[in-house]
């Protein structure tokens, strides 16, 4: 018995070998597509698991409390509060680790071991080495990604400064924790494993250097299911305030978490808005090219079913020529998806540390990119071939060319005098509907070529206004406490030194109405050189005299506008509040800042002309001298340097974003390829006899081709426009999508950027147009004629 | 002097002492190789004057379509020469067969093959744009009677309209030669006969050599020579002593 279908889906193999460069442009398009999910879905699951794998099994806290000094009898009440699971006190102390050759002083966080064993709460995980006895005050475990970076092993020794005394220690082991996956000094956005090491060691060693014994400064928690956690939170800010906590922070705006999710949020993003454009796009391919084959074979159609041929495999071939497209491409974009993560997480290792990080091609991402494909490239085709196919066949069996017709064409066309170019312009519009697709199309794949690209752009301009515009100081120094402006002059006298100014910081919360923000509040000199408020264009803000000046971002997050009033709450001393009205707001570009002009700051303390941070401007010839004399006051806290942190960024970031931007620009380019490609092919396959005719004519190759490329040129000229229109507006979109609150990456767009967007698009256009001359070239007039279109 | 006819010597100029413009030689196509090979002209030697109307006749497959696409510089033959005039037809190149066509050729078709973009005045005015010496294109509309629908579009015509919008398009550039591929094949008899009344006008008026391949022999009638065609050789050559016209025939 003869199965009806199996010779036409001979055809449907046949028909894919014929348009096989078309089948490949948009198959591309849709691993493109599945790639870009793959990976970013990939991605997510991976980092998703490793979370919360790590924050189960080594106990991730969910309240954290920093404060100045209180008895551990303290603790012991603060666990009856009603919704405290797990509560456990430690000390925790900053320190600074001895290193001659470093130019900038390396920073530790120390953190205490309990007598015995484990911590209850944020395990250790020991990579090497072994648990430091908690009888010996001289070892200690290293985080790893300082041991890796400074190639520290166990049984290798180590000096620190703790509380103002040199003592040496030896590393017993290396671990991991919970609560430094993302291992960064706080306020800083990048890690910096060079210059910042986290250290764990037995109580009693902090407890004797730091004078806390039985006594502890930080807290961390768990809540008992059901907890309110704000009501708790509430509850030891009250029972805290008095021992100087700086306030209670849920493990949500704990800063390695907050990295955490903020990368997670950026990869749904990816996983959803990339692959979405791809298969717009991909959709439209398919269905301008299956449309152009179905309306080319409807006589073929029209005479199987006037010989009595069911329609259902007719349907059925189309679509399983489509499917083999689609199934093909999600293959292609499956496995490239696979290798790009895989090559992600490998990145994902130098900055987030979990004791495993597993990349499992997720089955599930798999199914969904077989499913959307298939659906997609259904869908885009359904209309057209079902349309066709359904058609009585007498109805079927006579041609429609577009119906070109004295009255449908506008007027304006009459003004075109020369012939040949006025049937390109016909061509345009007698088919409006692809026409506007096609110009869409172009439209939309350049914006892809410009979100490659931007990024470069976007650094520029953060590093610019940032560095260059906004914080102008090249050196920053923290000390330890704050102490009378006079003390500037004292760096001033240093030899390399040449602008100080004073300013003064401290950790705030802003209220407004139910909306809180934990901000550091800076006081800086009116007219101050080293920082500068500015607005996005630029120009200079003046700090006002009374009112707060916030970035746009913070005021938008707490709804504030110009004139609003703000409640400051001060975390630090007396923990005084008071009402300040909003006076400016900045474009700031890192960052949420909120500025007072230092008088005005020192006021609401309620203490004098104090400052407690130096910004320097410095002689570069005297940098290495000044920062080793400048490490060497025992007043000074920390030390950031300009220098140092461009070239972190640029070892750490520019890498990825090089080659993250690279593979969007490629797909950018494929799909200006697949578009241009595509849309040339189906034009010139549709005029094949018109301009065979023409050749028969006697034009010549190249004023037959000349036409169609009229066309094209055309269309693609209103696409690059299109295109030029939508770009700033697609990278605002995905921008939003994707600003999260550590930093959120500026709109900015070079010219540049779009002349190499513009650039791509002429290249690939010409690219395609030469394609298209050598078919016009080749065009078998005898043949075309032959035929009956 | 009436000429007599002569099966096997298809060379002369019979009716006029005019100049020979055709001059083909051992003329053969072959399509494909050895076993497979198909052979669409044979050894053909042609001779065509000057302002001559000429119909090919013969059965599907005979060949005609390959001599007249070889003679417009449509499509090369195999061996043998070809030449028009001073061009020579065999072994030129995409190029030079380009401006030969240009120049000199016009051809009809069983489909119209219009520009569907452009309106009736636009597609004989594409040709007239570049052509040496156009006539004026209301004048080629003219010929072939569609005045009144100089401004409508293909979609807008009937058939044999379409067909003599076609004929006006190949006469309008004043063209030395007028091949026509069964320019009646798709339209009812008295369509055809005022297309053929088109074609027989510019020869006459504008003394355009004039080829026809037809299936219908009653157009013969038209012809100063008829040539038929089996098996890719002229087997037959008969001149009409008397010519009709167009509107002589019916079918
Ligand atoms: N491209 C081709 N490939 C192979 N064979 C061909 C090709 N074109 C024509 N032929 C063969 O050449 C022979 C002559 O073809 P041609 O088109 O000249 O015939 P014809 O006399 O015009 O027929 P009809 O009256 O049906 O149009 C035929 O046998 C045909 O099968
Ligand atoms: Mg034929």
């Amino acid at each position: 018995m003869v199965i009806p279908g199996r010779i036409l889906n001979r055809k449907a193999l046949r028909d894919l070998w014929a348009l096989r460069a078309q089948v490949i442009s948009i198959a591309l398009l849709i691993a493109s597509g599945i790639a870009v999910f793959v990976m970013s879905a990939s991605n997510y699951a991976s980092l998703l698991r490793a979370r919360n794998t790590h924050y189960a099994a080594e106990r991730f806290a969910d309240v954290f409390v920093s404060l100045k000094h209180a008895p551990l009898a303290v603790a012991e009440r603060l666990k009856l509060i009603d919704g405290v699971g797990v509560l456990e006190a430690r000390i925790a102390a900053t320190v600074r680790i001895d290193d001659p050759t470093s130019e900038l002083p390396v920073l530790g966080r120390m953190l205490s071991l309990p007598r015995h064993g484990q911590p209850a709460l944020n395990r250790l995980v020991l990579r090497s080495g072994i648990w430091p006895d908690a009888a010996r005050t001289d070892q200690v475990l290293v985080n790893e990604a300082f041991a890796e970076r400074r190639g520290l092993r166990p049984g290798d020794s180590l000096r620190a400064i703790l509380n103002g005394r040199f003592q040496s220690f030896v590393v017993a082991g290396v671990a991991l924790s919970p609560e430094f996956v993302f291992a960064a000094r706080p306020g800083d956005p990048l890690p910096d494993d060079r210059h910042f090491a986290v250290l764990w060691a037995p109580e009693r060693t902090l407890a004797n250097a730091f004078d806390m014994l039985g006594a502890f400064n930080d807290l961390v928690l768990t809540l008992a299911p059901g907890a309110n956690a704000l009501r708790v939170m509430a509850e030891l800010d009250e029972a805290l305030s008095r021992f100087g906590s700086t306030g209670a922070i849920m493990r949500r705006d704990h800063p390695s978490e907050r990295f955490l999710s903020d990368e997670l949020v950026e990869q749904r993003t990816l996983a959803v808005i990339a692959p979405a454009l791809f298969f717009g796009v991909a959709a439209f391919l398919l269905a301008v090219v299956v449309g152009r084959l179905v309306e080319a074979q409807r006589d073929q159609i029209a005479s199987l079913k006037a010989l009595g041929y069911p329609t259902g495999p007719i349907l059925q071939h189309y679509f399983l020529l489509v499917g083999v497209i689609a199934v093909a491409g999600a293959g292609i974009g499956i496995a490239a998806g696979h290798g790009l993560a895989i090559w992600v997480v490998e990145a994902y290792r130098e900055f987030f540390r979990f004791p495993v990080m597993e990349h499992r091609l997720e089955i599930w991402a798999v199914l969904a990119s077989f499913g959307v494909s298939l659906a997609v490239a259904l869908g885009a085709v359904l209309r057209s071939v079902t349309r066709i196919v359904l058609l009585p066949a007498m109805v079927a069996m006579r041609p429609t060319p577009p119906q070109f017709r004295a009255m449908a064409l506008p007027g304006w066309l009459g003004l075109v005098s020369s012939t040949r170019p006025r049937m390109a312009l016909r061509g345009i519009v007698g088919r409006p509907l692809r026409s506007a697709l096609s110009m869409i199309g172009v439209g939309l794949a350049m914006p892809l070529v410009v979100l490659g690209l931007f990024w470069f752009d976007a650094l520029d301009y953060m590093i610019d206004m940032t560095f260059d515009r906004i914080q102008r100081g090249d050196v920053y120094v923290g000390l330890t406490e704050a102490r009378p402006a006079s003390a500037l002059e004292g760096f001033r006298r240093l030899e390399g030194v040449m602008i100080a100014e004073g300013q003064r910081i401290v950790p705030v919360i802003l209220r407004s109405e139910h909306r809180t923000y934990r901000a550091s509040l800076s006081g800086l000199m009116p007219g101050s050189e080293l920082n500068v408020a500015r607005k996005s264009d630029y120009t200079r803000l003046p700090i006002p005299e009374e009112g707060l000046l916030l970035s746009r971002r913070l005021a938008e997050r707490l709804a504030l506008r110009i004139g609003d009033n703000v409640t400051v709450e001060v975390l630090e001393g007396r923990r005084l509040v008071r009402e300040i009205p909003l006076t400016a707001i900045s474009d700031d570009v890192l960052g949420m800042s909120a500025t007072l002009s230092i008088t005005a700051l020192n006021t609401l303390l309620r203490e004098g002309p104090l400052i407690n941070v130096v910004a320097l401007r410095i002689d570069p010839a005297h940098r290495t001298a000044l920062l080793r004399k400048l490490a060497d006051r025992p007043a000074i806290a920390t030390i950031s340097s300009k220098q140092a942190w461009l070239a972190l960024f640029r070892d750490r970031l520019v890498g990825l974003i090089v080659v993250s931007a690279g593979v969007l620009t490629l797909f950018g380019v494929l799909i200006v390829v697949g578009v241009v490609y595509n849309v040339a092919r189906v034009t010139f396959h549709e005029r094949a006899t018109e301009l065979a005719s023409l050749r028969v004519l006697g034009f010549t190759r190249g004023e037959a081709a000349g036409i169609l490329l009229t066309e094209l040129a055309v269309i693609v000229a209103v696409g690059t426009g299109i295109g030029v229109a939508l770009s700033g507006w697609i990278v605002r979109v995905l921008l939003s999508a994707r600003s999260t609150e550590s930093f959120e990456i500026p709109p900015v767009i070079a010219t540049s950027t779009y002349v190499i967007a513009v650039l791509a698009v002429i290249v690939t256009s010409t690219w395609s147009a030469w394609l298209i001359r050598r078919r016009v070239d080749r065009l078998d007039l005898v043949a075309v004629l032959k035929a009956r279109e | 002097m009436p000429p007599a006819s002569r099966a096997n010597d298809n060379r002369g100029p019979d009716i006029s002492s005019q100049t020979v413009v055709f001059r083909a030689r051992g003329l053969a196509k072959t399509y494909g190789a050895r076993e497979t090979a198909v052979h669409a002209l044979r050894d053909v030697d042609l001779d065509i004057s000057e302002g001559e109307f000429i119909v090919l006749l013969g059965p599907s497959g005979s060949g005609k379509s390959t001599l007249l696409n070889i003679l417009g510089g449509l499509d090369a033959p195999t061996s043998g020469e070809a030449r028009f005039r001073d061009h020579e037809l065999t072994g030129a190149s995409e190029d030079e067969l380009t401006t030969y066509r240009r120049e000199h050729v016009s051809f009809v078709f069983q489909f119209y093959n219009l520009i569907p973009s452009l309106n009736v005045a636009e597609n004989v005015r594409l040709v007239a744009e570049i052509a040496a010496n156009p006539m004026p294109v209301e004048e080629a509309v003219a010929l072939v009677g569609l005045t009144p629908r100089l401004h409508h579009f293909p979609s807008e015509l009937s058939g044999g309209e379409q067909q003599r919008v076609a004929v006006a398009r190949a006469i309008v550039k004043r063209p030395d030669v007028l091949l026509c591929d069964e320019p009646t094949g798709a339209l009812d008899s008295e369509t055809g006969r005022l297309v053929l009344g088109a074609i027989e006008k510019a020869n006459r008026e504008l003394g355009t050599t004039t080829v026809v391949i037809t299936h219908n022999s009653v157009i013969a009638g038209m012809a100063h020579r008829v040539l038929s065609l089996r098996d890719g050789r002229i087997v037959d050559v008969s001149i009409n002593p008397n010519r009709k016209s167009a509107g002589e025939l019916s079918w």
